[in-house]
C-alpha cells in the first residue's frame, strides 16, 4: 500500500456512518470533525508561505520548492475529506471555509503592506473620492466605470467611517469577510441543487481551483463582492422554493438584497447572473409547457420573478446610471472578435501562453502543470456533463449548469489572443460555477459506482490536486511570488520607489494635474490612487497618449497629443520604457545612475523630479498658444 | 425567558454599546472594530432573520443569510444615504445600521415573547470541545505570526533603494525667481551627495556634504537673477561621494 493510499485509509477511519445524510442538518447531532485540526495545518502552512515569500524577496533559492510544498500541505487534507463519502456536512463546510481563507491569506501575504495590483488601486481611488465628498458617482480617471458600481465602495467606506481603519486594511478585511459569504453560499447553493453535501463540497473545492480564484478575486475588486453577492442570490433564490410559508418572506427579501447589491457592484457578474437566471427559468417554463400537471417539483422550480427583476434592474442600472459601462466594454468585445478573426484567417498567430507582461518566461514544469489543468478539466467535462444529464436532465437547474460548463471549452480557443485572454480569465469565474458542479456530479458518480474504492478515491484525489497544482502554475511567476520590481507586471511593477514619486507629485505639485503617463504598469494607477492626479487615458479623454511613449523620438505628433490632452506633467518610467525597447527587463532595487530620456532634449519640457526609475517633465508650456512656443510645438 | 430571547437583548444591548463607541470617537482601533465588524457585517442581517422567521435554522444556513443580507444592506444603504443626502459619513452610517438591526431585533423580541407558548424547538448544539477551540486559537496565532513574517519580509527585503532629486520653481519678482531644490533619500543606510547647480553649463553654486539618513530629506531655495536665467538652462546634478564620477540624478530647467 502506498503512503498516499494508507493517508487515505486513515482518514476513512474517522469516517461517521449515516452523516452524509442531509437531514442531519438540524438534528444537532454531534459529530467530531477535522476542521480544527486542518485549520491547524493550514496555519502551519501559511506561516511556511509567508517565509517563502520573504525567501522569494531575499532571491533564494529555497523559496519557490517551499511554496509549493507549503500550498499543497494546505490542498491535500481538504481534497482528501471532501472527496469521501461519508464525511458529516458541517465538516465540509468547515472545510471549504478554511480553504477559501486559506487562499485569499497567499494574495493578503504577497502584498501586506498596500495594495500594489491595478484593479485595486483602481478602486482605492473610488473609495478615496468617496471618503473626501461623502458622495457617489465621483469621476473616476483610472477606471470611470468604477464610480457607477459602487457597492463594494460603500462596504469598505462604512467600515472605514466608522472603525478609522485605512483604505488598505478596511479594503483587505472586506474581501476576507466576503470570501466566508462566498464560500458559505456557493456551498449552499451547490447542496441545494444537487441534495448531496458531497457533491457540494467538492463542487466548491473545484471551483476554487480556477486560477481566477486564487489571485484576482483575492484582489480589492468590485468583481470578488459581486461574485459573493451572485452565489448569495442563486442560493436563496434556489432556497426560495423549497422553503415553507413562514420562510418565503426572508428568503425572497434576502434574493432581492442580493440581486440588487450585486447589480450595483459590477457589471459582467450582473449580467451573467441575470443570463443564468433567465435560462434557468426558461428551462423550466418548457418543461412546465411540455409536461402540464405531471411535472415533478424539481422540473417546475425556477426562480420565477427573480429572473425577471435581475434583467429590469441589471437594464435600468446600465440605461439610467452606469451608461459608460458599454463604452467600456465595447472595445474589449470588439478587440477579441477582430483578434480571433485575424487568427482565423491566419493573419496572425496566437500569443505566446507561457510568457507573463513583462517577458518572463514559464519553467518547463509549470507549463506542464498548467496544461494538465485545462486537459484533466476538459476530459472530465464530458464525462460529467454526461452523468448530469443521465440524472438531471429534467432538472432546469442542472440544465443550466450543462450550458454554462460547456462555455469552458470555448473560452479556451479565446485565449489564444491578448485581449480573449483578458475577457475569459474574467469569465471564468462565473463559468467555473457549472464547471466545478458537472465535475462533482461526475466524480461523485463515478465513485458510488465503484462503491468507493480505495485506488479510484487516491486516483480523484490526485486528480484535485493537480487541478489545484496546475491553477496556480497558470498563474505567471510574478504573481505567484514576491519580490523586485518588475516594470509592466501587473502584480509586481508597484515598489516604494513609484509609490513615493507619486506621493511626492501630490505633495509637491498639488492634487488633479493633467498627467501623461506610459500604459505599462503601475504608472497610471499609482498616479491616479496614490498620487491622486488626474491621469489622462484613452478611455476618460480619447487621447491615445501611449504614442507619445512608443515613438523613439519626442515628435511634432507627441507634442500635438500632449496639447490635445492638456497634460501639465509627464511621467517616465525608465525601466517600462527599457522593456518597450528590449521586450524583457530584469527586477531592479535600485539605479546607480541618472537615466536619461528622449525628453531630456525637448524644449521647452523641464525635468523637475528624478529619483532613477521615475522621472517627471513639465510639460505645460506646450498649453500656451502656439503663437508663444514657436514653430516648434506645430 | 427562553434561549431566543436572551440572544435578541444582547443583540440590542451590543448595539447600543456598538453605537456609543461609535459616536464617542473611541480611539482605541481594535475596540471600535470589535463592535463594528459585526454591526457592519452580521448584526443586521440577523437581525431581519430573527424578524422575518421564527423557524430555527441551521448554524450555516443562519450565518450565511446573516452575511449576505449584512452585506446587501451595507451595498444598498450607500446608495440609498446618497439618494436621501445624507451622504457616506459615520452618523449617517450609524444611524442606518443601527436603526436597522434594533427597530429588527426589538420586533423579533417582540414576537418571540407573543409566541413563546408555540415557539419551535431551537437547533440543538453540541458543545465545542476546548481541544477544537485550543487548535483554532493556536491557528489564529499562527496566522498572527505569519501576516508579521510577510510584513517583516516586504518591508526588509526587494524593496527599491532609491534617493529623490527635484527642483520646483516658486515666486517670481520682476527681478528673480526663486526655485527649490530638494534631495530625499530611501537608500539602505545613510549616504554622502554633492549637489552641483549649473546655469548655462557654468556651475553656479555647490552643496558638497549632504548626508543624509534613510527617510531623511534636505531642501534649500535659491534665487536666481531673471537676466541670467532669460536664455539657456538651470541644471542640478546629484552625485554620490561613492560614485563620484557620474550624476546619480539630475533635474533641468529650460528657459525656452
Amino acid at each position: 500500500m502506498s503512503v498516499a493510499e494508507r493517508l487515505v485509509d486513515t482518514l476513512r477511519v474517522q469516517e461517521l456512518p449515516g452523516m452524509n445524510d442531509r437531514t442531519a442538518i438540524n438534528t444537532g447531532a454531534a459529530a467530531p470533525t477535522w476542521v480544527p485540526q486542518f485549520t491547524l495545518i493550514t496555519a502551519v502552512a501559511l506561516l511556511l508561505i509567508a517565509i517563502a515569500y520573504t525567501g522569494s524577496r531575499m532571491a533564494t533559492a529555497w523559496a519557490a520548492p517551499l511554496f509549493w510544498l507549503s500550498y499543497v500541505m494546505i490542498l491535500i487534507p481538504v481534497c482528501v475529506r471532501l472527496t469521501l463519502a461519508q464525511v458529516a456536512r458541517s465538516e465540509r463546510i468547515g472545510l471549504v471555509v478554511v480553504l477559501g481563507l486559506g487562499l485569499y491569506l497567499l494574495k493578503v501575504f504577497y502584498s501586506p503592506l498596500m495594495f500594489t495590483m491595478g484593479d485595486e488601486l483602481q478602486h482605492w481611488r473610488t473609495t478615496y473620492d468617496i471618503l473626501q465628498t461623502n458622495q457617489l458617482f465621483q469621476p473616476n480617471a483610472i477606471l470611470p466605470v468604477s464610480p457607477f458600481f459602487p457597492g463594494l465602495e460603500n462596504v469598505t467606506t462604512a467600515l472605514i467611517t466608522m472603525s478609522g481603519l485605512s483604505i488598505f486594511a478596511a479594503g483587505t478585511l472586506v474581501i476576507g469577510i466576503t470570501r466566508i459569504l462566498f464560500g458559505l453560499s456557493l456551498y449552499l447553493f451547490y447542496e441545494e441543487v444537487s441534495g448531496s453535501s458531497r457533491i457540494a463540497g467538492l463542487s466548491v473545492l473545484l471551483y476554487m481551483a480556477n486560477p481566477h480564484f486564487l489571485f484576482f478575486n483575492s484582489q480589492f475588486g468590485y468583481e470578488a463582492l459581486a461574485l459573493a453577492l451572485a452565489a448569495f442570490t442563486l442560493y436563496v433564490t434556489k432556497r426560495r422554493d423549497a422553503s415553507p410559508v413562514t420562510r418565503r418572506i426572508l428568503v425572497s427579501m434576502a434574493a432581492l438584497f442580493g440581486l440588487g447589491a450585486m447589480i450595483i457592484t459590477h457589471h459582467i457578474t450582473s449580467f451573467a447572473v441575470t443570463g443564468i437566471l433567465l435560462t434557468w427559468e426558461g428551462l423550466a417554463y418548457y418543461w412546465r409547457a411540455t409536461k402540464g400537471d405531471s411535472a415533478s417539483a424539481a422540473t417546475t422550480s425556477s426562480p420565477g420573478g427573480i429572473a425577471l427583476l435581475s434583467l429590469i434592474g441589471t437594464l435600468s442600472w446600465v440605461a439610467f446610471v452606469a451608461y459608460n459601462v458599454i463604452g467600456y466594454l465595447s472595445p474589449w468585445l470588439n478587440g477579441m472578435v477582430s483578434e480571433l478573426v485575424s487568427l482565423l484567417l491566419l493573419e496572425s498567430g496566437p500569443r505566446n501562453f507561457f510568457q507573463g507582461s513583462a517577458g518572463q518566461d514559464t519553467a518547463l514544469g509549470l507549463q506542464l502543470a498548467t496544461i494538465a489543468h485545462v486537459v484533466l478539466v476538459l476530459v472530465a467535462l464530458p464525462f460529467g456533463v454526461w452523468q448530469v444529464w443521465r440524472r438531471y436532465r429534467f432538472n432546469p437547474m442542472m440544465l443550466t449548469f450543462i450550458l454554462v460548463a460547456i462555455l469552458y471549452p470555448a473560452l479556451q480557443v479565446a485565449r489564444l489572443t491578448p485581449i480573449g485572454l483578458a475577457i475569459t480569465t474574467r469569465a471564468t469565474a462565473i463559468v467555473f460555477i457549472g464547471v466545478a458542479f458537472v465535475l462533482a456530479v461526475g466524480a461523485v458518480q463515478l465513485l458510488e459506482k465503484r462503491q468507493e474504492r480505495r485506488s479510484l478515491t487516491l486516483a480523484v484525489v490526485t486528480w484535485c490536486l493537480i487541478i489545484f497544482v496546475g491553477a496556480m502554475a497558470s498563474v505567471v511567476s510574478a504573481w505567484r511570488l514576491p519580490g523586485p520590481a518588475i516594470a509592466g507586471n501587473y502584480s509586481r511593477s508597484l515598489d516604494m520607489e513609484r509609490v513615493a514619486a507619486a506621493e511626492w507629485s501630490r505633495e509637491r505639485l498639488g492634487t488633479e494635474n493633467r498627467f501623461a503617463a506610459p500604459m505599462e504598469h503601475p504608472s497610471i494607477y499609482v498616479l491616479g490612487s496614490y498620487g491622486e492626479q488626474r491621469v489622462v487615458t484613452n478611455v476618460a479623454d480619447k487621447v491615445w497618449l501611449q504614442a507619445v511613449y512608443s515613438e523613439p523620438q519626442f515628435t511634432d505628433v507627441s507634442k500635438y497629443l500632449l496639447r490635445r490632452g492638456q497634460v501639465t506633467y509627464l511621467w517616465e518610467d525608465t525601466q517600462a520604457s527599457k522593456l518597450r525597447q528590449e521586450e524583457t527587463v530584469q527586477p531592479s532595487i535600485g539605479i546607480l545612475e541618472a537615466q536619461s530620456t528622449k525628453y531630456d532634449t525637448a524644449r521647452p519640457v523641464d525635468r523637475i523630479f528624478d529619483s532613477g526609475a521615475i522621472i517627471i517633465y513639465n510639460v505645460d508650456r506646450y498649453n500656451a498658444p502656439a503663437s508663444a512656443l514657436g514653430d516648434n510645438t506645430k | 425567558m427562553n434561549r431566543k430571547s436572551v440572544e435578541l437583548l444582547a443583540i440590542l444591548v451590543f448595539t447600543v454599546l456598538a453605537i456609543g463607541v461609535i459616536a464617542l470617537d473611541v480611539a482605541f482601533t481594535p475596540l471600535r472594530l470589535l463592535f463594528v465588524l459585526p454591526l457592519l457585517f452580521v448584526l443586521p442581517g440577523y437581525a431581519l432573520v430573527s424578524l422575518m422567521t421564527a423557524d430555527p435554522l441551521a448554524g450555516a444556513e443562519r450565518l450565511t443569510l446573516s452575511l449576505g443580507l449584512s452585506m446587501g444592506l451595507a451595498v444598498l444603504g450607500g446608495l440609498l444615504l446618497h439618494v436621501i443626502g445624507l451622504g457616506l459619513q459615520t452618523d449617517a452610517w450609524v444611524s442606518f445600521l443601527g436603526s436597522i438591526t434594533l427597530v429588527a431585533a426589538a420586533g423579533a423580541l417582540h414576537r418571540t415573547y407573543r409566541n413563546q407558548a408555540i415557539a419551535a424547538a431551537p437547533v440543538a448544539q453540541s458543545p465545542i470541545p476546548m481541544r477544537s477551540i485550543g487548535m483554532v486559537a493556536l491557528a489564529l496565532l499562527l496566522v498572527v505570526g505569519a501576516y508579521q513574517v510577510a510584513r517583516w519580509g516586504a518591508n526588509n527585503f526587494g524593496q527599491s533603494r532609491f534617493t529623490q532629486l527635484w527642483m520646483t520653481p516658486m515666486t517670481a519678482t520682476a527681478e528673480a525667481q526663486t526655485i527649490q531644490f530638494g534631495v530625499h533619500s530611501q537608500e539602505a543606510t545613510a549616504l554622502r551627495y554633492r549637489l552641483e547647480l549649473k546655469v548655462n553649463d557654468t556651475v553656479a553654486q555647490e552643496w558638497n556634504d549632504l548626508v543624509l539618513a534613510p527617510g531623511q530629506t534636505w531642501e534649500t531655495t535659491v534665487a536666481l537673477p531673471l537676466a541670467q536665467m532669460a536664455e539657456g538652462e538651470l541644471a542640478a546634478y546629484l552625485y554620490r561621494e561613492d560614485l563620484p564620477a557620474t550624476a546619480y540624478r539630475y533635474v533641468v530647467w529650460k528657459a525656452k
